[in-house]
């Protein structure tokens, strides 16, 4: 009897299962994109794409279509998308998240506070800077997919395999909240029918304050982390006047900074390492074996030239996006936050060796 | 007093199982954040030091069980006597009811906040509870079996730390040794907390068949924990800054969101569903202790039958007390300050009770002797 009694009351437990209210794929509206731009102090344009499914002679097409609202917080925004939409609005998918950059300049800490908080959004998401307003860049229709989520997804996923540095909300978020190090976010623009990529923002705190041109991404990303693909052309017309340009492919690039805990006078080495195989030249005829060393000394020189000028630029307007207060930190014991933005940080010197390897020149000679 | 039957009596072996499914429950999900607070990127020397440290307390816990050959409960009746015993265990019966009430109230927080913010916490914890009721009511034996799930939950959690790991920076390590020993031995009071739920011993003890020789599962079982709680506190440093884990409630949980499966992209939901496979030992081994003290705090035999569904009713009602962040926070600080108490204090003190009850004890024994002799 009690064995039975037992056994019913477990087996009631499964009639619980179906008192949480469900989201079955069908009957949500699943926001993908989201841009943000700024309207005043008080109120953002907020353009959504949302996925349409449409079944045409039986095969399933996946469309964008975009939706403009004026909210004051993301919350608002959702409410009043809510009053729109057949079916309920959620972020459980969102893959890309715009911010104009004149929203940016402002300030976007409770975007990135609501984004980090809730524990609906994935971390397989990407912020980006928009140079036109995000209502631009999500109502365009453009020729080359219909799709503009996948678009941007896939546009941040291939080029942060190659000259883009990483910029994921983790990284973007573990140099916001960390010390000695000024987050970055990616540029997008629109250039007629195709998005772009056009530089890399800087933040101080949460306000966009530099650009870093598109032509800066490889020196960026061979300063900011260790990485083997990638290419570039580096002009060197002005150390030589045989050799216009160089372009090589990455295959193997090495970076190590040792910070010489001089407070007084601090010194910061940069040991670059590139293995690298020759791409082109604006001189055929001298694409030679006996050339290898002089081509490696000229690439060497150039690359020297690009960096300290951007590591200067950095400095002059004491910002750090490679990080390097936060390297110093894990190497200088007595480190201070304070003391390494306002005394010591714009007076470093910053050597860089460059050690650049030409392996192989293709296959004809 | 309450007499176990042949039945109920479990192979020392157990303790292995016993100790680290006790010590992993709802902690590991964010004990990261709290330890960080004082010893910043020193906080993994922190979480080893206050493993070593429960080394030293389960080897104290068996002094006593040498000095006193008995459990806690059966210890308080035999040297306080019959009232103050009783008083004693009463405490004991509160501190374990309300460890069960404080695991299963902040596991349902962490549903609430991640999966259902509509849950319905009186029907959640009633289902729950059920399950407890269940698998307690078949005696300690079934509670040793369910045991095993910890492990079998935790160990997947060391190999999913691979995700974070792969974008993790081991620099942020640097430098070592950093802090001072009060920062980095705050750190470690704040662990030992999570390291909580060894205590326990003092309850089951008795159950073990040949309990003295579990003294070496007990320690392989703290080593396991140790390892668990050592890996999750090293990614969680590597992987996030500083400032960044400063910020995040549930580190483990948060680091279940990058695991990416090419069919499942978002695994924390899944996780969390799992790790309530290793909240369930928590709350039935707290409430076979809170039953234990009460049966024996009542020592009527009739009354055995009514005691557990008594505490799972008031377990249920406990629970269902606290609504907020703030009032459940409340309660795990206080749980964790009586906790540390508890082990850091009492036991030392047991200790010492053990000596002066064998030293008596076996003086009486002497006169007893030599009166009967004369």
């Amino acid at each position: 009897m009690k064995k039975i009694l037992r056994v019913c009351l477990l087996s009631l437990l499964s009639l619980f299962t179906g008192c949480m209210p469900t989201y079955t794929l069908e009957d949500v509206q699943m926001i993908q994109t989201i841009g943000f731009d700024y309207i005043d102090p008080v109120n953002m344009q907020t353009t959504a794409s949302l996925v349409v499914y449409s079944s045409t002679e039986g095969q399933v097409t996946i469309k964008d279509e975009p939706v403009v609202i004026v909210a004051h917080t993301f919350q608002d925004f959702q409410q009043k998308l809510n009053k729109q939409v057949p079916r309920p609005a959620v972020t459980g998918k969102l893959s890309n998240i715009l911010v104009n950059e004149e929203l940016a300049r402002k300030g976007i800490a409770d975007l990135i506070d609501t984004f980090a908080r809730s524990p609906e959004v994935g971390r397989n998401l990407y912020i980006a800077i928009t140079e036109p307003t995000c209502k631009d860049i999500l109502t365009h229709r453009y020729q080359i997919t219909s799709n503009i989520t996948e678009y941007l997804k896939k546009l941040f996923e291939q080029n942060e395999e190659i000259n883009l540095p990483t910029t994921n909300i983790h990284e973007f978020l573990n140099a916001y909240y960390g010390k000695g190090i000024n987050p970055i976010l990616p540029i997008i623009g629109r250039n007629k029918d195709n998005i772009a990529l056009t530089g890399l923002a800087v933040f101080h705190k949460d306000n966009m304050v530099y650009k870093i041109p598109q032509d800066q991404y490889f020196i960026f990303k061979a300063l900011y982390q260790d990485f083997n693909i990638g290419s570039y052309e580096i002009g060197t017309h002005e150390l030589d006047a045989q050799h216009k340009y160089i372009a090589f492919n990455n295959i193997g690039s090495n970076v190590k900074v040792k910070y010489n805990l001089n407070h007084e006078k601090p010194e910061i080495d940069i040991y670059l390492r590139m293995k690298t195989h020759l791409q082109e030249s604006s001189n055929t005829k001298h694409l030679l074996l006996r050339d290898l060393k002089k081509l490696e000394k000229l690439a060497s020189q150039a690359l020297h030239k690009d960096s300290m000028k951007m590591i200067t630029q950095f400095q002059k307007r004491n910002l750090d996006p490679l990080g390097y207060g936060k390297i110093a930190s894990q190497q200088d014991r007595k480190w201070d936050e304070v003391e390494w933005r306002e005394k010591i940080y714009p007076k470093t010197k910053f050597n860089i060796h460059i050690n650049f390897q030409i392996l192989e020149m293709g296959t004809i000679e | 007093m309450h007499h176990f039957t042949e039945r109920d009596y479990l192979s020392h072996g157990y303790t292995m199982l016993l100790i680290p499914s006790m010590q992993i429950g709802v902690g590991i999900l964010g004990f990261q954040r709290i330890i960080a607070k004082s010893a910043e990127q020193d906080a993994w020397i922190s979480v080893l030091f206050a493993g070593i440290l429960t080394y030293i307390l389960i080897l104290l816990m068996y002094w006593f069980f040498y000095y006193s050959n008995q459990d806690l409960i059966q210890f308080h009746e035999s040297f306080f006597g019959k009232w103050l015993g009783k008083v004693c265990n009463f405490a004991l019966l509160c501190y374990a009811t309300m460890s069960a009430v404080t695991i299963l109230r902040t596991y349902t927080e962490v549903l609430q906040t991640w999966v259902f913010p509509q849950l319905n916490i009186w029907m959640f914890t009633l289902i729950f509870l059920v399950v407890v009721w269940y698998i307690n009511s078949n005696g300690f034996q079934s509670i040793a079996g369910i045991s095993l799930f910890t492990a079998i939950a935790a160990v997947p959690m060391i190999f999913l730390k691979y995700y974070p790991l792969q974008e993790a920076d081991l620099a942020n390590l640097m430098p070592v040794w950093n802090h001072s020993p009060t920062e980095i031995l705050t750190g470690a009071k704040d662990t030992s907390i999570t390291f909580l739920g060894y205590e326990n011993l003092l309850f089951y003890y008795g159950i073990l068949k040949r309990p003295k020789q579990s003294l070496r599962y007990s320690l392989i079982g703290n080593t396991f924990t140790l390892v668990v709680y050592l890996v999750s506190i090293i990614s969680a440093l590597t992987y996030f800054s500083l400032g960044q884990l400063s910020h995040t409630v549930w580190a483990t949980i948060t680091q279940w969101k990058i695991v990416a499966l090419p069919f499942l992209d978002r695994f924390e939901y899944i996780g969390i569903a799992i790790w309530m496979f290793a909240i369930i030992p928590n709350v039935c081994i707290g409430l076979w202790s809170a039953n234990y003290c009460l049966v024996s705090i009542i020592n009527r035999s009739k009354a055995t039958k009514y005691t557990l569904p008594f505490l799972i009713v008031v377990v249920w009602i406990i629970c269902n007390q606290f609504n907020d962040r703030l009032q459940i926070n409340m309660l795990n600080t206080m749980m964790s300050k009586i906790g540390f108490a508890f082990t850091h204090g009492y036991i030392l003190l047991l200790v010492l009770l053990a000596w002066i009850y064998r030293k008596v004890r076996s003086k009486r024994h002497e006169e007893n002797s030599s009166s009967m002799s004369s």
